[in-house]
């Protein structure tokens, strides 16, 4: 204790003392790192580890056995971070031996699991966790190891146990399970990030839970300095591995973060770790913090013969060595950078070369290889030359060229600022820097590594590398493409793009993919900041139409956002211009899909066409490439209708099928997907067509099936009356009496039959005949006009149209079940966010429901008052067939005229009846247009005037656009409504495959609800035909298992549908399959549906249908069985798998 | 002076028709439905003054016809239209719409005429805001077609 003064001493005593007379041990040494002077941490550290009770006490399990060990105990309470830094190197350096050991087997556990070696990984695992205990990144790697050797089953048994350690509800039973789901082939790394940063900034846990969580769950790269200070804390109560990864994150960031206030401190901890603990990524960090000289530039055996263009013998090299030193990033850089492929062995190490490979040479999915390198970095946290690679394959994702630093948008900078931090991030741990990895880090940085390095002179190829990125002049023994390449990068480091474009031009030859596609996106970028916009645009699409692998280094955001009006008009290539904007709407967005249009509209007017489909050749200065992917992609219907020469939607779909045609000349090759397309396009003109023809056949009336039943019901008590009137009796019709007088009236004012007394036997007879006759047109359940009114119209399609429009832009909620409306939480979810944002979004709520009761209530005003056959007369129902004299008078003289065959008296009598029909349907019509509209309108207009009032066009902007929105879709729902009331003959024969009425189905209650979804299943029987004349009965069942699904699903806004088509023996079954919302009363549906299922066996179910809720499954059964003339098995009921199951059962063909 | 309004709100063309016949101003209204109907009346005759609304189906509504898609901008596409047919009619954008598209894509009627003025200067006169709700867009409208219909 030399050099101690009486503050030290009075310090230590303190410290002491309080320990010793504390209850709170731990509390107090932790409050003792705020004012114990620094130097004395080590000491003070040692003391308490010297006495057991007291160093177990405070210290717990430094190695502990179980992951519950790691969250038993309270963190450290925050100090500053110098002082955090230097209290965790003062522990871990009593940690020393113990760490070293750990080192040493992390380094051969990350050599040994990317060559390939199994066994001697998990050897090594298991001695780590034997002698270091759990830690969590511990078990980050094994799980990582099991999946990469032994598959989910095994990862997901060792996470299973490790969560049965520590408690399912525990934070680190949280943490280890996501780091398994985070394993799993089909997650992708991107998306997974994306939702656990949503799932985690949502968990009820305090911030600096949630950043530990963060770490371990997203790795280093989701925080910066400040948060890896939390996560040191943390990990001082887990293990003292966590604790000393944790010291060596917060390192690494404040090397890349290169704060001056804390780095010298850093730079001081870790000279004094290293004293000690011999990691060499310690002392990489410490050398790029202090800038010492200790960092060597190396080429290496197989790197060294790629810069001077000795592929082969980089290619043998590489085989041999991609085994032992599977660490290596230099190696996988060369294997990518090899003209030919080199052989690569099936391990770990081998596949992620190939994938680097891909990356680099745009010889594949790119998007996936580096996915897979992501996930590999993301899943070994830790392993640096997996960083490595990971930076590399993010720069090549990016179109900005890593060797530039010159300014660049603020966009483009941040992205490219992103990278830079990552990639130095992940070089900070190597002592040793191969040219292979500095040529992806940005020019700046490289320079200032490169300066402060030396460089291995035995390879003079490196020499000359590092001799060009310091004087900007490339040499052999570089080879010529590198030095091409080194030269037009320099140029643009010089802003001399004109030089930079001859130079990378000549690589547009090359063979060697790595230096070309290099080349390629140094060139575009060259060009756009030379505003070169003609030749830029004809690169990004003669590149893009070759090889859509490129599309990641092609600047296509850039370019878009620079193109203004005269720089568009411009440019001479408006296919290449139109391929352009199609990439970008592909990829970005659709900012540009105007511009997108007008490209395509002047490529065809410079062309001299006025359609594609007359593009027979390329135009001059266009390759054969660019028009086939220019018809072939973007002169799309989406696209074209913009062109202005087509009438309607299948004028537009003619076109692309004669585009496609053309195509079919121009590229064979693809002939058959043009032959797909032209099918599938035929299918949806058939069925826009057959969908349109079966919305207008509402009101189906059918002849032929009232005369057959006029012939049942009255053809003999005509030859009675016919009898009577040959006998010379005559009908007295016009002297019936009625029998209440007045006020109840025909439509045409004449005393109603029904309430008179007829004046002789005869009109008794003749009235007789009429009224059954009129009941059976009515009332008959195969084809009466009550039946199309109540399926096709009243039960659920009106209300489904008419709420279609309020439904496609969330402005309803379905009911729950005591009828009120639910809360409507899409739009809650996007207000801008306040303190008081719940309060004020219920006064808006209120309003939303307030205007879904009123347009609810003119919808039933409309289904129930409306569109009904008025019965009695004060009864609803706007359709007035009840028979008065006039009309009664009319028949017989109809009779009279026509002569006296029963069928001519039937036929007439039907003509009759439509057109008594026709005012009442008018009527409809006309109150659609004018009192339903206006009151509709009124109430939209209302809703708009108090949610203006609420100030929902500050906080929820888009909600008032919905509310406009919905003003003209209100006006075309109801015109689609009117269009309904009016009398269907159709009969259409064509028959329709039961795939088609399937989809015109699912197409219709799409349109009713844009969020429904459907999966169809139809198990080989596709083309089982359906006579055309029962397409529509087939529609309507399936419309009603879809609103079965829809209002009953407790499903909310999105309800989806499974409707599995299968063959059972000679018969069809129709089986739709839901999944039952969190709030469904299961065993009040199983009871529901057994009730219904009993009722359809015993034949009650008919009463039922009278009623006007919960009759959809006895309707579907009442279409089977009367518009079918079939006998069905319906059956309904929860399945095994918790879904709610509607199942029935139809011949397989079934003929009119 | 003919006038063209390319509106497909069957209740906000009757209205602002309405209003344009009460100003008795010299001149014929003529209405189209969608963006072709309205290409199609540019291209048998052009009209001296376009009021144009901003998001429009592609063909008219019909009972056979979904109108193929509704766009957001598809008065920009009559635009364009009449800038590479070289048609020579000024156009008043007329929107119920303060904004456009939805969420981070959402552009401001601000913003949009700002990109009107810049991308179709020699037919883009100016926008106005129309309301149900307010009558301010009356007076905006009668000021620009009483100037319009006097030069």
């Amino acid at each position: 204790m030399n050099g101690e003064t009486r503050n030290d001493r009075a310090a230590r005593r303190l410290f002491r003392d309080r320990l010793r007379g504390s209850k709170r041990k731990f509390e107090v040494m932790a409050e003792a790192r705020e004012w114990l002077p620094p130097h004395l941490f080590s000491e003070s550290i040692a003391w308490v580890m010297n006495q057991s009770e007291l160093g177990s006490m405070i210290f717990f399990s430094r190695f502990p056995p179980t992951l519950w060990h790691l969250g038993r105990f309270a963190p450290l309470t925050p100090t500053s971070i110098r002082r955090e830094i230097l209290w965790a190197d003062a522990f871990l350096l009593h940690q020393s031996e113990q760490l070293n050991e750990f080192i040493i087997l992390r380094a051969e556990l990350e050599g040994l699991i990317y060559s390939g070696s199994e066994k001697a990984s998990f050897e090594i695992l298991a001695r780590i966790e034997e002698t270091f205990g759990i830690s969590f990144w511990l078990a980050k790697v094994r799980i990582a190891a099991l999946q990469l050797y032994r598959g989910i089953e095994a990862q997901k048994n060792y996470t299973a146990a490790l969560k049965g350690q520590a408690g399912r509800r525990s934070i680190q039973a949280y943490i280890v399970h996501h780091v398994s789901v985070r394993n799993e082939p089909s997650v992708t790394p991107a998306r997974y990030e994306s939702q656990m940063a949503s799932e985690l900034g949502g968990l009820a846990l305090a911030e600096e839970w949630k950043t530990k969580t963060r770490y371990h769950i997203l790795g280093a790269d989701s925080i910066g300095l400040t948060d890896a200070i939390t996560v040191l804390r943390h990990a001082h109560a887990e293990s003292v591995i966590d604790y000393y990864e944790a010291y060596m994150l917060a390192c690494r960031l404040a090397y890349v973060e290169g704060e001056p206030s804390i780095t010298q401190d850093i730079a001081k901890s870790l000279l004094r770790i290293t004293s000690k603990i011999r990691d060499p990524r310690l002392t990489a960090i410490r050398s790029r913090i202090v800038g010492a000289s200790d960092i060597v530039i190396v080429g290496g055996d197989a790197y060294s013969p790629v810069l001077a263009g000795q592929f082969e013998q980089a290619a043998k090299r590489i085989r041999s060595e991609i085994h032992e030193y599977a660490t290596n990033p230099a190696l996988y850089v060369a294997a990518a950078q090899c003209t030919v492929p080199p052989i690569l062995p099936e391990t770990p190490s081998g596949r992620l070369a190939a994938q680097l490979r891909t990356i680099l040479t745009k010889t594949g999915n790119v998007e996936q290889s580096s996915s897979e390198i992501e996930r590999q970095a993301l899943n070994f946290p830790g392993f640096d030359f997996l960083g490595v690679l990971k930076s590399i394959a993010r720069r090549e994702l990016s179109p900005i060229p890593p060797d530039v630093s010159i300014p660049l948008r603020p966009q483009s900078q941040a992205e490219f600022d992103r990278i830079n931090r990552l990639m130095l991030y992940s070089v900070a741990g190597y002592l040793e820097l191969s040219p292979a990895a500095l040529r992806f880090i940005d020019a700046e940085s490289r320079v200032a590594l490169v300066s402060t390095a030396s460089c291995d002179k035995e390879s003079s190829a490196c020499g000359a590398y590092v001799g060009a990125v310091l004087d900007g002049r490339p040499s052999a023994p570089l080879c010529g493409a590198e030095c091409t390449l080194l030269s037009g990068i320099g140029a643009i480091r010089r802003r001399e793009f004109g030089e930079a474009a001859r130079h990378l031009e000549e690589l547009l030859s090359e063979n060697n993919p790595y230096y070309r596609y290099s080349a390629v996106r140094s060139l575009a970028f060259a060009y756009l900041e030379d505003a070169q916009f003609d030749r830029s645009v004809r690169l990004i699409a003669a590149e893009y139409v070759t090889n859509e692998h490129a599309r990641h280094i092609l600047p296509v955001r850039e370019l878009a956002d620079r193109l203004d009006r005269q720089a568009r008009r411009s440019i001479e290539s408006s296919m290449c211009l139109a391929i352009v904007y199609d990439i970008y709407a592909r990829f970005v967005d659709g900012a540009y899909d105007a511009q997108r249009r007008t490209a395509v509209a002047v490529a065809l007017r410079k062309a001299d066409v006025s359609i594609p489909s007359e593009l027979r050749s390329p135009p001059a200065g266009e390759s054969l490439h660019q028009l086939v992917y220019f018809l072939r992609h973007v002169c799309i219907p989406e696209v074209i209708y913009g062109l202005g020469v087509f009438d309607n939607s299948e004028a537009l779909l003619r076109e692309r099928i004669a585009t496609l045609e053309t195509l079919k000349d121009l590229d064979p090759s693809s002939s058959v997907e043009y032959d797909g397309e032209i099918v599938e396009i035929t299918r949806r003109i058939l069925i826009q067509a057959r969908r349109a023809q079966i919305e207008q056949s509402k009101i189906q009336l059918d002849p032929e099936g009232f005369l057959r039943e006029a012939t049942r019901v009255a053809r003999e008590g005509y030859e009675r009356y016919l009898d009577y009137r040959r006998a010379g009796l005559e009908s007295r019709t016009q002297d019936t009496v009625p029998i209440h007088g007045t006020g109840s009236r025909d439509a045409e004012g004449a005393p109603l039959l029904a309430r008179a007394l007829p004046a002789d036997e005869v009109s008794a007879l003749f009235q007789a005949i009429v009224v059954d006759l009129r009941d059976s047109f009515v009332g008959n359940r195969y084809y009466g006009l009550e039946g199309f009114l109540s399926t096709r119209i009243r039960h659920s399609v009106l209300e489904n149209e008419l709420r279609s429009p309020l439904v496609g832009v969330h402005l309803v909620t379905a009911k729950d079940s005591a009828g009120n409306y639910r809360r409507n939480e899409f739009w809650r979810e996007r207000c801008t966010w306040s303190e008081e944002v719940d309060d004020w979004y219920d006064d808006v709520n209120s309003n939303l429901a307030e205007f879904a009761g009123k347009y609810d209530s003119l919808i039933e005003e409309i289904r129930d008052q409306w569109v009904r056959v008025r019965q009695t007369d004060p009864d609803s129902g706007v359709i007035d067939l009840r028979i008065g004299q006039i009309t009664l008078i009319r028949i017989e003289e109809l009779i009279a005229s026509l002569g006296y065959p029963f069928d001519t008296f039937a036929v007439g009598v039907f003509t009759l009846f439509v057109q008594l029909l026709e005012p009442g349907l008018a009527e409809i019509r006309s109150r659609l247009q004018t009192t339903a509209r206006d009151r509709a309108l009124e109430m939209v207009g209302e809703l708009e005037a108090s949610l203006n009032e609420l100030g929902a066009a500050e906080r929820i902007p888009d909600l008032l656009s919905a509310v406009r929105d919905v003003r003209a879709a209100i006006g075309r729902t109801l015109d689609r409504v009117e269009s309904w009331f009016k009398v269907s003959y159709d009969t259409a024969t064509e028959p329709l495959s039961i795939r088609d009425v399937v989809e015109i189905s699912r197409d219709i209650a799409r349109h009713f609800n844009p969020h429904f979804g459907a999966v169809l299943t139809l198990d080989g029987l596709e083309d089982v035909m359906i006579p055309g004349a029962l397409a529509t009965t087939y529609t309507d069942i399936l419309l009603m298992l879809f609103d079965n699904v829809m209002r009953h699903g407790g499903l909310g806004n999105n309800p989806e549908v499974e409707l599995q088509v299968q063959r059972r023996d000679d018969r069809m079954q129709l089986t739709a399959l839901n999944a039952l919302g969190s709030d469904a009363d299961r065993s009040m549906i199983a009871s529901r549906s057994a009730s219904i299922v009993a009722d359809i066996g015993n034949g009650s179910y008919r009463s039922a249908l009278k009623t006007k809720s919960g009759t959809g499954l006895f309707r579907i059964h009442a279409l089977i069985v009367d518009s079918l003339r079939q006998n069905s098995q319906l059956s309904a009921g929860i399945n095994d798998e918790g879904r709610y199951s509607v199942s029935i059962t139809l011949p397989l063909g079934i003929t009119m | 002076m003919r006038i063209l309004l390319v509106e497909d709100d069957s209740h906000k063309r009757e209205e602002v028709v309405a209003f344009i016949l009460k100003l008795q101003l010299d001149c014929i209204v003529e209405t189209a439905n969608s963006i072709q109907t309205g290409i199609d009346a540019v291209r048998r005759s052009a009209a001296d003054l376009v009021l144009l609304d901003m998001s429009l189906p592609v063909f008219d509504y019909s009972v056979t016809e979904d109108g193929f898609k509704h766009v957001s901008f598809g008065g920009r596409d009559f635009l364009d239209f009449l800038e590479r047919a070289t048609i020579q009619t000024k156009v008043i954008v007329l929107t119920a719409f303060d904004r456009f598209s939805e969420g981070a894509d959402a552009v401001t009627l601000e913003k949009l005429s700002e990109e009107l003025c810049r991308e179709f200067p020699d037919h883009y006169v100016g926008s106005i805001w129309y309301s149900t709700l307010h009558d301010d867009w009356k007076a905006r409208l009668a000021e620009l077609l009483t100037r319009f219909s006097a030069a």
